[in-house]
This record gives C-alpha cells, structure tokens and sequence, in this order.
C-alpha cells in the first residue's frame, strides 16, 4: 500500500490531509485535482518476510512453501531449518528454496530468532511466523499485516480461538491457553486468546527486539510478554488453523502441563523483573 | 572442638584439593578467571585446618555447637556460591554459541549462494 500525506495551504494555514491508496493512479488523479499541495511523505510497500522454522518436517515442507508461494507470490519467505534429523535440508537445497541451515539445534526460539536477525538485516519491515507443518493457512497472512500497516499494533498474533473455526487442539492444551491468557491478561494488560499461536507478524521495531532478546524455551507466550513490557502494542486477529498432516508435533502431552507451569512462571518472572527495551 | 585427627585429614584434603587446582591451571584445563573461587575457597579451609580458633570464634558468634560444624557450613555456603556462579557461567556460553551458530548460518547461507551464482557464471562461459 502507498502511504501519502498530502499538506494544503489553506489560506491562512497549512492544512495536513492524510491519504490512503492502494494505488499510484489514484494517488496522481488526486494530485492533478489540488493545487498548492505538497507531498511530504510516500512510502513503498513494506516489505514482508515469512520465516518457516522447521525441524524434521520432510514430509511437509514443500508443500507449506509450495502453498505459501502460490497463495502470497508478493511476499519473501525463508526456511529455517534447524539441524533437522531428516532429509527437511537436501529437500531446500533440491526444491530451490531460500533457506537457513543451523549447524545445531537451537530449539524453535533459537530458530525463530535466527529468522528475525535475517529480516533485520535484510531491511524487512514485517516479519511473519508461519508453521513449516502446513498448520498455519496463508490466506490470512494479508490479515495479519494489515494492522501494522494501519499503525494499530507493532505485534499482531492470529488467533483460532475468535471464530473458534477449524483445528481446535486438545481440550487439556485449551485449559492451558486459557490460563496463560489469565496471566497475560493480569501482567501484561492485554487480551490475549490464542497465547501459544505460532502465527503472528512482527512490526520492524519488534524484529529489531526480537533479534536481541527473545524468549529460547518456550517462545511463543513469553515474547508477548517481553514485547508488552517494552511497550509494544500487541492485537490478535482471527484466524482457522489446520490439524497437522504429517510429521509429529515436539509438544507431548506430559510435556505440556511441565510446559504451562514453566510459561506462566516465565511470563510472571518477566512482569517483576524484565526490563523495556531501549 | 576438633580432633587431631579431623584436622589433619582436613589438611591432607585441602592441600591435595590445592594440588590438584594448580594442577590444572597449569595444564591449562581450567581458565584463571574461574579458578579464583575454587582457589579462595581452598584457602579458607586451609586457614580453618590451619587455625582452629578463628573459626572457633564464628561458631561461637552464630550460636553453631561444634567447630567442625562451623567448617561444614563454611564448605556447604561456598559449594552452593561455586554452584551459582557455574550455572551463570554456564547460560552465558549458550547465549555465546546461540549468537555464533546464527551468524554461522547466516554465513552458509550466503556462501552458498555465492558458490551457486559462480556456478552459473562458468556454465554461461
Ligand atoms: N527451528 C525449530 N523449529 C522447530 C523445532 N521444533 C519444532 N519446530 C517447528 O515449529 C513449528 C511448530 O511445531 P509443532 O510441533 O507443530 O508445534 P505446535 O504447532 O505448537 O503443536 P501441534 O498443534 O501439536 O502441531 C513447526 O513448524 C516445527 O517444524 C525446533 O527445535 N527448532
Ligand atoms: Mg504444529
């Protein structure tokens, strides 16, 4: 989207219209219409990175990039494969897909962090998480940007649980959701539905954050945290979800009460002594 | 009070311990900087082996019954201190690795598209 602010002189002052097109010839029709106005401010598209992170996800990753492409062709992606045990590797290398290789397993945050220094370096503005297992569904990838675009949040995480339409997970990991929302909701002043969604969109601020300080166990919730403390605006936005096709999922189900107990200290233990960034 | 016999195992004990800290500093298997508090801890001991007033004196002053309590809980305090700072030495150097294996990635990332893009090239010559 072209972003233009237009300032008109208006007799006695200088007038600021802000304007919004999704296209040059609208933007230039405006413009032969007015006259005295001045253009201070045109921005190009933003330029969005979707990170894939991947561990032993042979089976799915062509087709979660294959899906994505041909669903977003005007977005970037990049494949971080974290030292999968399989063949995930020689299949990037043979599909020609851009992607990381991590010598050794750093676990997702390592991985996910791994992405946003890429996005930072690169010069990305947006920067999307998005499931290598074929879970996260890239029609609503526009969805997710939107909100950074209009300036409303820096962090935007989808959430199946607005619409409650599609996967739904075990109801025991629902239980745990909603107590990390609980506790995210009393730390973090925020409404959160969906605190363990892997699918979300950072602003370029958070890229920056992220690829400093992000949250290495278990990420997900912890970097919403992380990000309300330095003052960042986080929003969800709904979204439908698929049941995993392939593969196995790194989240056991005796792992996860460990798991919510470790999250919710972490989130708690940010709130007391975590610090804003910058 | 402490017997002979305590304090001369202590003695033997802490010296070896000494010995063997010296040891490896020299072999160069354990870096000076966290070899000071292993050192210092040595040390106390010796001195409470050496002279078993002084730490007669502190049991006396924390209420502890027998000296050679004294000297457990002077060892217990410092166990756990060397514990901490392990755990703390140990988080910094997968912070470090975290950051080297990344940037290491980054790196293959664009040699490899370097070697492919040359790659191209000769085939074009
Ligand atoms: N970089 C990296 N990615 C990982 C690792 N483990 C899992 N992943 C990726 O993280 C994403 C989510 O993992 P899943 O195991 O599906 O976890 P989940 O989606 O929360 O759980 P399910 O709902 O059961 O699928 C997938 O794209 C995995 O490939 C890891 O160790 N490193
Ligand atoms: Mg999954």
């Amino acid at each position: 989207m072209t972003f233009i602010c237009i300032v008109i002189y208006n007799q006695t002052q200088w007038e600021i219209t802000e304007l919004f097109f999704d296209g040059n010839i609208w933007a230039e029709y405006i413009l032969s219409t007015i006259n005295d106005a001045i253009i201070i401010y045109d921005e190009e598209d933003m330029k969005v990175l979707v990170i894939i992170p991947a561990y032993n996800e042979a089976l799915n990753i062509v087709n979660t990039v294959n899906t994505l492409t041909s669903t977003c062709p005007e977005v970037d992606y990049v494949v971080v494969n974290d030292c999968s045990q399989d063949d995930t590797a020689a299949i990037c290398k043979k599909n020609g897909f851009n992607y990381l290789s991590l010598p050794i397993n750093l676990g997702i945050g390592g991985g996910m962090q791994c992405g946003y220094k890429y996005a930072f370096d690169k010069g990305y503005d947006i920067a999307i998480q998005f499931d290598g297992d074929g879970q996260h569904n890239a029609d609503y990838i526009k969805d997710l940007i939107a909100p950074i675009e209009a300036g409303e949040a820096e962090l935007v995480i989808g959430s199946r649980f607005i619409n409650k339409e599609g996967f739904q997970t075990s109801a025991m990991r629902r239980l745990g959701i909603n107590l990390l929302g609980f506790t995210l909701k009393v730390c973090g002043k925020v409404k959160i539905t969906d605190a363990t969604s892997g699918f979300r969109a950072a602003s370029r601020d958070v890229i920056e954050f992220f690829s400093h300080h992000y949250a290495q166990d278990y990420p997900e919730p912890e970097s919403i945290i992380a990000a309300r403390v330095s003052g960042f605006r986080v929003k969800e936005v709904p979204v439908v979800m698929n049941e995993r096709t392939a593969g196995v999922s790194s989240i056991s189900s005796f792992k996860s009460v460990y798991y919510m107990i470790k999250v919710t200290l972490a989130i708690v233990i940010y709130r007391l002594v975590g610090k804003k960034w910058r | 009070m402490m017997t002979n016999l305590f304090k001369g195992i202590l003695l033997v004990g802490v010296l070896i311990y000494l010995l063997i800290i010296i040891y490896l500093m020299k072999k160069g298997r354990m870096s000076l900087k966290y070899s000071l508090m292993w050192f210092f801890s040595g040390l106390m001991l010796l001195i409470c082996a050496l002279f078993p007033r002084i730490i007669g004196f502190f049991t006396d002053l924390l209420g502890i019954y027998s000296e050679t309590n004294g000297i457990f809980f002077v060892g217990v305090c410092f166990i756990l201190l060397i514990i901490l700072s392990l755990t703390s030495i140990a988080s910094g150097l997968s912070e470090r690795i975290r950051t080297l294996v990344q940037t290491q990635a980054m790196l293959e990332k664009r040699v490899r598209e370097l070697e492919e893009k040359l790659e191209n090239k000769n085939d074009e010559i």
